[in-house]
């Protein structure tokens, strides 16, 4: 477990060595889900000015009280800029308009890849270390990470099928950050078989056919949409009564941070009762 | 007569087999023997539960929705005397959307199940009494089509509208869904929903052949042969909303069933309005069913939608007929 | 006996009386022509007397519930409207609607009835909707024959017909009343008119100006004051010859 570590401290700083050599940055913006959180738990007092709206809601953040202490923005390059920042922190899938308007201003925007395995997440945390200047807090925050999925290590042997089946269908593959979650917490994942990588669509039907030992399920959005009403398909209902369901609270999934703990752990225990059930 | 009753039988025997195909296609490609011994003689194991569960309600789904369609659609032809009109097309399932997004987004139907296809019906009635209204006695081809995108394009405008300010991050995404229309991941939960106001709709526009027949001569004409035209209009009105209502509720709108399979049908009925109310019933069943099959053959990982099917084979017929109406050959 | 009666008839428009206060009575064996120049209201008035159209004063049909109107009064509309391309024999056989038989054999009979006394059964299996207007105009009268009711009310049947099927359309009606039914047909041809009407009934701004024996009617005073024409009238054995000259000098 000590080595990925310092491979990856190492290349995280090696790929941002053009960005190591400038003065830690004093007025940053993140206008990101997954940055924001980073940010937050590395920043120094004063140096984080604003995260996106998003993180503020509880229900798609982890550190939404803590996000709330900000002012939130809307991903608009007009509203960062008037923040005067020094760096603007985003994701992947921010829309590219927006970052080179920002980019046409002058502010410097560094944009940070999503987490697809629990290396992602070690990657991400030192990165983003780099970028604020905070090496050695993104250090301790990593060995913490270290100690807390060493805690959860799962006993070696016969490994539950699981499935996660989100909105739409979607479910995630191996390759993915929630497929990751779901292997650290012992599970086989059956979307394999299905033969996701990163993730798709699975037919309702194909997932009973698969006949998964726990579906890990997401809670349902507020204002309904018809996305999630396949989760509340009697045939899905049927396949819960027979296997197990456990929940997928958004928050703790979406983005690569030490959070993700918080999920392995979750369905840790799931799979705990399972056993002690059976 | 015998002609008329060997078009039913053939096209009963269609909407069968489609019926029995829709059964047997699916992305988990069971074999059809063992499909068809666990819906009917159940077995253990995931299959019965993938018989009875997805793919039946989706294919009874199939035949509920196109027929609803189908018969709208010849009904409201058979009033307006026009083979234009077409429930898709002149916004009516477009404001049963609307009606139905809207209570989904304000939340009534979580707390009352019906609220759905109740407010999708109200969205069609109130788009059809705006149309017979807009569109005048005779139904006007112009004067019909132009009220007509006038409402679907408001009804659409709405509709994205709602679905943007929901708090719920996958419902403005859905937008194409409501304009498109799909039978996927539908339950038994929507065959339950939508039954009771598709029966009372088939139940109000089957009755009204008779009367659809004497408007062949003009509504004064009609009137004289004893047709009583207030009570016909407001059947319609209110068959046509519970149709289009419910199926819109469920399935989304699904476009140009009710243009297309009049128009392939009204030729063999003799362009009689009461013999193609039936016909039209069980040749939208089979075309809304046979949309679904290739849905699911031609891209099964993805959620092609039905209207997408329909509007390919819908839209250059419904040019084709604007071409003929405007040199007068209708 | 009396097979309609109007009493009084008034029928408003935004307040002007389109048809004002117009009696008149259709016995059996009867065809009343209704005449008048155009506008006078013949066409409102046979309209509201089905109650089609709201109205003041008493109509014996309108006042029939609309499946007993149906059966005993057939009602032909100026407009010749086919909508659907529906064959001959189908558009015929919607006069049977009100008779609530489902193609039995009395039906088919009255269809072939119809058919025969309007010349057309060799065109039964034609579409109407591909037919000339004047072939339209005899399967839509056909339609209202095969309705078979005592009362037939039939708004310009014989326009743009040709003089042979005009002259038929009439006889028809001649032979209708002679089988002790009753016509009421609104037309502009005064000379076939006065030659085959057993009695008019001429209009002029909504008003019955006059009624009677078509001799009576057609008298050259009412020619000219209300059609504003002169007209060669000859009296014989047949009834009133006339055929219409030229205008007077003030058309009304």
């Amino acid at each position: 477990m000590r080595h990925p570590f310092l491979i990856a401290a190492c290349l995280g700083l090696a790929l941002l060595g053009a960005g190591g050599g400038q003065a830690a940055p004093e007025r940053v913006v993140s206008i990101n889900l997954c940055t924001d959180q980073l940010a937050l738990m590395l920043a120094a007092p004063g140096q984080l000015v604003s995260v996106s709206r998003l993180s503020q809601d509880a229900r798609s953040s982890p550190m939404a009280k803590l996000a709330q202490s900000l002012p939130a923005n809307s991903v608009r390059a007009e509203e960062v800029f008037l923040y005067n920042p020094d760096l603007v922190l985003a994701g992947t899938f921010t829309d590219q308009a927006t970052l080179s308007m920002l980019r046409r201003l002058g502010v410097r925007v560094e944009v940070i890849a999503p987490a697809y395995s629990l290396e992602d997440v070690r990657t991400r945390v030192t990165q983003m270390g780099s970028l604020l200047g905070r090496e050695a807090e993104a250090a301790a925050l990593l060995a913490e990470f270290d100690a807390g999925l060493a805690a959860l290590e799962q006993p070696r042997g016969e490994r539950p099928r699981a499935a996660i089946y989100a909105a739409r269908g979607y479910s995630s593959g191996p390759a993915s950050l929630s497929g990751a979650i779901l292997k650290a917490a012992g599970f086989y994942n059956v979307a394999t078989e299905a033969g996701l990588t990163v993730g798709g669509v699975i037919a309702l039907e194909r997932l009973v056919m698969l006949e998964p030992d726990l579906v890990v399920l997401p809670t349902t959005w507020p204002g309904a949409s018809r996305a999630e009403e396949v989760l509340q398909h009697r045939a899905l209902k049927e396949l819960q009564r027979r296997a197990g369901s456990a929940p997928l609270t958004d928050r703790d999934w979406i983005c690569g941070t030490p959070h993700v703990l918080r999920a392995i752990s979750g369905l840790a225990q799931a799979r705990a009762q399972s056993d002690g059930a059976e | 007569m015998t002609g008329f009753r060997g078009l039913i039988i053939g096209l009963s025997a269609l909407v069968t087999a489609l019926f029995l195909t829709s059964l047997l296609v699916g992305p988990a490609g069971l074999s059809p023997l063992r499909s068809l011994n666990a819906l009917i003689l159940g077995a253990d194991g995931p299959i019965t539960l993938v018989m009875r569960e997805i793919r039946l309600p989706r294919a009874i789904l199939g035949v509920m929705v196109g027929g609803a369609l189908g018969l709208a659609g010849a009904a409201m032809q058979g009033y307006l005397r026009n083979p234009l009109a077409e429930p898709g097309l002149l916004g009516v399932s477009g404001s049963a959307a609307l009606g139905a997004v809207l209570s989904i987004q304000t939340g009534i139907v979580a707390g009352f199940a019906l609220a759905l296809p109740l407010a999708a019906l109200g969205g069609a009635a109130l788009s059809v009494g705006l149309l017979l209204l807009l569109a005048g006695p005779r139904g006007g081809s112009l004067s019909l089509i132009l009220a007509g995108i006038a409402l679907s394009a408001l009804a659409g405008a709405l509709t994205s509208l709602v679905l943007n300010l929901s708090p719920n991050p996958f419902a403005a995404a859905e937008i194409v869904f409501w304009m498109l229309g799909s039978l996927a991941d539908r339950s038994f939960l929507h065959v339950a929903l939508a039954l009771p106001f598709m029966a009372v709709g088939a139940a109000l526009l089957l009755p009204l052949g008779r009367g659809l027949d004497t408007l062949t001569l003009g509504e004064d004409a009609a009137e004289a042969l004893g047709t009583r035209l207030g009570r016909l209009r407001l059947m319609l009105v209110a068959g046509v909303a519970a149709l289009v209502g419910a199926a819109t509720a469920v399935a989304g709108s699904v476009g140009f069933v009710g243009l297309v399979v009049p128009h392939l049908l009204r030729g063999a009925v003799g362009a009689r309005p009461s013999r193609l109310l039936p016909a039209s019933a069980l040749g939208g069943a089979a075309m809304v069913l046979a949309a679904d099959i290739a849905v699911r053959l031609l891209v099964p990982e993805r959620d092609l939608k039905l209207g997408v099917l329909t509007a390919i084979v819908g839209a250059p017929l419904f040019l084709h007929l604007v071409y003929r109406t405007r040199r007068g050959e209708l | 006996m009396s097979l309609m009666s109007l009493d009084r008839l008034t029928v408003r428009r935004g307040g002007c009386p389109v048809v004002d206060a117009v009696s008149l009575q259709v016995a059996p064996g009867e065809v009343v022509g209704l005449i008048g120049p155009n506008g006078a209201g013949k066409t409102t008035l046979m309209r509201a007397a089905l109650g089609l159209l709201p109205y003041q004063g008493q109509s014996s049909l309108a006042s029939m519930p609309p499946a007993a109107r149906a059966k005993h009064a057939a009602w032909l509309p100026q407009g010749r409207e086919i909508a659907w391309p529906v064959s001959v024999e189908t558009l015929v056989g919607l006069g049977r609607v009100p008779h609530d038989a489902r193609g039995g054999p009395a039906d088919r009979e009255a269809i072939e009835r119809a058919l025969q006394r309007m010349n057309l059964a060799s065109f039964r299996n034609r579409v109407a909707t591909q037919l000339s207007g004047g072939e339209q105009a005899r399967v839509l009268l056909a339609r209202a024959l095969a309705q078979e009711t005592p009362l037939l009310l039939a708004d310009e049947p014989i326009a743009g017909l040709d003089p042979a099927h005009q002259i038929a359309t009439m006889e028809t009606f001649n032979a209708l009343a002679a089988e002790g039914r009753g016509v009421v047909v609104s037309l502009h041809d005064l000379g076939l008119a006065a030659r085959f009407c057993t009695r008019l009934a001429m209009m002029q701004s909504g008003r019955l100006v006059a009624e009677g024996r078509p001799a009576d009617v057609l008298s050259p005073d009412r020619l000219a004051t209300v059609f504003g024409i002169t007209a060669w009238r000859q009296e014989t054995e047949d009834g009133l010859m006339l055929q219409p000259l030229a205008q007077t000098e003030t058309t009304p």
